[in-house]
């Protein structure tokens, strides 16, 4: 076998200046070690890179990205590749920077509440690190073991607990970021409101799209005093979601509302044996705060499950109890591959009042595309994971599968909804971007991508529908000023 | 020569815009537009500033006026755009805990019909009886309430705005969860009408809490400040409020008010925990509810609002109190100055008095150059103070990406006249 010809990327000598920034044991080339770097957890979505770089720190980051602006070659951030949009796929033959070698934690601020680390740092060890002294970082995504804060703050994640403590972009106070030119700049910092447009907010959930995060500093928040969780259990899904909007209706902020079907209990069974009851649907709901407002409420909560019928309430009657019930739900994802031999994770969202609604058209479509859908997911804030479980090896089964996500997406949108909650946009959703939002909406998103870069550099194709991924892009684009006057032109 | 008069004829063609001479209200700082427009609708915003880009005038929006000391001394203004007829409340889904609105509606006439379903919307900047919601979102506002429920800019989900070119744009969504496109919504707040024009905005409401009580404690030293917030966060006490009040010259009582708003027995249980707290540092601890306690908190707020002083926004390392007070009072020597805040966030307010302006331009500099006070904004003062120190101060980060980000929304520099910040 011949092997295969060597690769070029960007002009000649460019190799040579990542080998000189990172180290030559950090630059992979070979086609078998690109693989690893094909795709994130949206695996269907790939592409293989011309070269994955693995910088040791902000100062070695910012020289590679000043190679890239300066030899012209696209390049994409990389946390620990648990993305679920394909926000992390590389662009064909460009450039990756994987921030895992990132991982030192920089500066614990515990008067002041704040934390400061690399962007390779996971979620939870943030929390173990500060555990100790009574503190935690809020935002919990179920990848919090694996993923990464620097992927956590491209996306915006959110997690259970974010019903109460809102999500990512809630809790972070500063970074440093290396701009696509390779300026390297902190943006926010440790004291609070810094002045003028919400820089950091809007980095915050761009999906690498306008910079590279170096550096991390969030607030760290004091466990609360009392904690509750019940478990009850309906004959119907519509009573599940019922009971959604009267607790957020009676002026009850929960710490977690989250459901699950029949189906998605099931699974849960299956994996972890958890002892939920056998129902249509249960809710979990934890309460948390002040011990005297949370019994009040919990109490509230109580009487709201038991009038729209509730067949069996579990109340956790200590924290192993509690753990068992976040066991299960936390395993049902993971479980679904006991019950189906392949499944599609939808990410929508209604609002609150609309869940019963939009459940009842999901359940109508189960029956009629003859897929089973899983439903498990964010109640309270009306974030939507059905899972729609399919056999790859049934012809045309996957492009049903798919059919059916794209159809809930609809019911979600019709609903006053969004196309992703927690998930992202990235490749997955880019074409279906023009169904949420209008093209001038989309034009004025895309000037301010301009501002941050120019050459369309930094993580090109993602977020937004390009004739390219998406055929026809729906609507006329509106020039802006710049782009007549010939200062810049389009992607 | 273009007279404000044809500048009025030519506005005059904008229907829907009611267009208008100035009067003596509409003053901005000094300068006095050509045209005053009132637009009732996104379609007018937008043909207005269709209109105002390409002829290249210069606007500012305006609403109740209740913010306008900030900012640089403006140059020439052709329009102002007042955002007074955009008062609606679009929506309030009482179910979902959401509402849009209008950005010309005045906080308190939406927080009145928001409290009919037991909702509210928790913003409590300076002045909020004449606040409106685009104000507080254009400034980011904010006051005691910041410390439970964060700032504006916390508690968006979306935002329609007009582009000085006229381009309608929405981001974010309805939905209290959403993470679909860029958070365009979040980056308007605080840029102060200086990238687009806010049009109507959907938050994310907060229960109205069924009981509220207040505590109102004097500390002997500003380290017993410090103390009591560290004790009251063992004892996992959530307070909705805790505000500081540090005087010029009142020897070195801090006056602390703590607020709690929950349940009844949660509030009872909270109160006598603080009073505890407050015992350990022998500070003299009084409670109200009602109006006794709205006297207080219109007390408190009105010290740091003294009508002819200089006013500044700043912030502070919150675990820092003491020494930012010692600080203070150290640059601040014989001049007057009322500093209150937010002890929990580290941020707050400081009128300066005196009518020296070269003394009040050095403790503005010496505050920023501090260790523990930074993010110094003057929102209220004389133009010549304005003139020897920037009102806003861009930091490093900001200066790289503002003049980019001001090019990409505003290339022919129609909004704002220079006032800033961007
Ligand atoms: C089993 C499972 C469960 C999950 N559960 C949740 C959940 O509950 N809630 C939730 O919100 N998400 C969830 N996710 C999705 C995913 O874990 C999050 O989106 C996470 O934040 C991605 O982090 P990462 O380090 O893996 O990022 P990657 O996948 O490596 O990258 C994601 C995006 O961030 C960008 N990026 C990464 N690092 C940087 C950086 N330093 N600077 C700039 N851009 C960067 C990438 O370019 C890409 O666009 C789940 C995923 C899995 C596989």
């Amino acid at each position: 076998m011949t092997p295969p010809a060597p690769r070029t990327v960007g002009p000649p000598g460019f190799l040579e200046t990542l080998r000189g920034i990172v180290g030559a044991a950090h630059v992979h080339t070979d086609p078998q070690a690109l693989l690893a770097y094909e795709c994130d957890a949206l695996s269907h979505a790939r592409a293989l890179p011309g070269v994955v770089v693995l910088p040791a720190e902000a100062r070695e980051v910012q020289r590679v990205v000043i190679a890239c602006a300066e030899a012209g070659v696209p390049f994409v951030a990389r946390g620990h590749g648990t993305g679920l949009s394909g926000g992390a796929q590389p662009v064909a033959d460009g450039v990756v920077i994987v921030l895992s070698r990132l991982t030192r934690i920089l500066h614990v601020d515990l008067p002041n509440q704040l934390i400061t680390v690399e962007p390779g740092v996971t979620n939870l060890a943030i929390t173990q690190h500060v555990a100790p002294f009574g503190y935690y970082y809020a935002p919990d995504p179920s990848s919090q073991q694996v993923c990464s804060i620097g992927g956590n703050v491209a996306e915006n994640s959110g997690g259970a607990h974010c019903l109460k403590y809102g999500f990512t972009v809630h809790h972070v106070a500063a970074v440093q970021a290396v701009l696509p030119d390779g300026r390297l700049v902190e943006i926010g910092s440790d004291l609070a409101d810094e002045p003028g447009p919400g820089l950091l907010a809007l980095l915050i959930g761009s999906e690498g799209t306008l910079a590279v995060i170096t550096r991390v500093t969030v607030r760290l928040l004091r466990r609360p005093a009392t904690v509750r969780t019940l478990l009850a259990a309906f004959d119907s899904v519509d009573a599940g979601g019922h009971v959604v909007s009267d607790v957020i209706a009676a002026g009850i902020v929960p710490a977690a509302i989250e459901m699950m079907d029949a189906l998605a209990i099931e699974a849960a069974e299956a994996a972890v044996h958890p002892d939920f009851p056998r129902a249509a649907a249960i809710l979990i709901v934890e309460l948390d705060g002040p011990g005297a407002e949370v019994e009040a409420h919990f109490a509230q909560v109580l009487d709201l499950c038991r009038r729209r019928g509730s067949t069996h309430i579990d109340v956790a009657a200590d924290d192993a109890q509690r753990a068992r019930i976040w066991k299960g739900r936390k395993a049902a994802f993971a479980a679904m591959g006991r019950v189906s031999p392949n499944y599609y994770v939808q990410d929508g969202v209604v609002p609150r009042s609309r869940l019963s609604e939009v459940l009842g058209r999901i359940r109508a479509l189960e029956a009629s595309s003859g897929l089973r859908i899983a439903n498990v997911f964010h109640a309270g804030d009306g974030n939507l994971h059905p899972l729609i479980c399919y056999d790859a090896s049934v012809p045309g089964e996957t492009d049903r599968a798919a059919a059916v996500a794209t159809e809930i997406l609809a019911y979600c949108l019709e609903a006053g909804g969004s196309l992703t909650g927690e998930h992202g946009v990235g490749v997955d959703k880019a074409c279906s971007m023009p169904k949420m939002f209008s093209p001038d909406d989309l034009a004025a998103m895309q000037r301010v991508r301009r501002a941050f870069d120019p050459a369309m550099l930094c993580n090109p194709g993602k977020l937004f529908p390009t004739p390219r991924l998406c055929g026809e892009v729906p609507g006329p684009y509106r020039a802006h000023a710049t782009e007549i006057a010939g200062v810049a032109d389009r992607w | 020569m273009v007279t404000a008069a044809d500048r009025l004829r030519d506005a005059a063609g904008l229907a829907g815009c009611h267009a208008r001479p100035p009067a003596a209200p509409d003053e901005i700082d000094g300068v006095m537009p050509a045209v005053v427009l009132e637009p009732a609708g996104v379609v007018d915003v937008a043909e207005a500033l269709r209109w105002a880009s390409s002829t290249r005038l210069s606007v500012v929006v305006r609403c109740a006026g209740s913010k306008d000391g900030w900012g640089r001394p403006p140059r020439d203004v052709d329009v102002l755009l007042r955002t007074t007829r955009l008062d609606r409340i679009l929506a309030h889904e009482a179910d979902d805990l959401t509402a849009t609105v209008e950005a010309g509606a005045r906080l308190h006439d939406v927080n009145r019909a928001l409290a009919t379903r037991g909702q509210f919307l928790p913003f409590d900047p300076p002045d909020a009886h004449l606040a409106t919601i685009g104000g507080v979102l254009a400034t980011n506002d904010a006051g005691p309430w910041r410390h439970r429920h964060g700032t504006s800019r916390d508690r968006l989900i979306g935002m329609t705005v007009v582009m000085p070119d006229g381009l309608v744009s929405s981001s974010g969504g309805r939905v209290v969860k959403n993470v679909a496109g860029y958070d365009l919504g979040r980056l308007m707040v605080g840029s102060h009408g200086s990238l687009a024009v806010i049009v109507s905005a959907t938050f994310k409401l907060s229960p109205v809490p069924p009981d509220t009580r207040t505590l109102r404690i004097r500390a002997n030293r500003p380290t017993d400040v410090s103390a009591l917030l560290d004790q009251l966060r063992q004892r996992q006490c959530e307070p909705d409020a805790f505000e500081a009040h540090v005087a010029h010259g009142a020897a070195d009582e801090v006056v602390v008010l703590v607020r709690y708003g929950s349940v009844t027995a949660a509030i009872d249980d909270a109160c006598r925990e603080t009073r505890a707290c407050a015992d350990l540092i022998g500070a003299a601890t009084a409670t109200a509810s009602g109006d006794d306690a709205d006297a207080w908190w219109r007390a408190h707020e009105a010290a740091g609002a003294h009508p002819d002083r200089v006013q500044l926004r700043l912030s502070w390392k919150p675990a820092a109190f003491a020494q930012a007070t010692e600080f203070l009072t150290r640059v601040a020597g014989d001049i007057a100055f009322d500093w209150i805040g937010r002890v929990a966030v580290g941020s707050g307010v400081l009128s300066l008095g005196g009518d020296d302006v070269e003394a009040q331009a050095r403790i503005i500099r010496a505050l920023r150059t501090s260790d523990v006070f930074g993010h110094v904004v003057i929102t209220r003062a004389a133009a010549s103070l304005r003139r020897l120190v920037d009102v806003w101060a861009p930091t490093r980060g900001q200066l790289a990406l503002w003049p980019a980000l001001k090019a990409a929304c505003d290339p022919h520099d129609t909004l704002g006249a220079g006032r800033g910040p961007l």
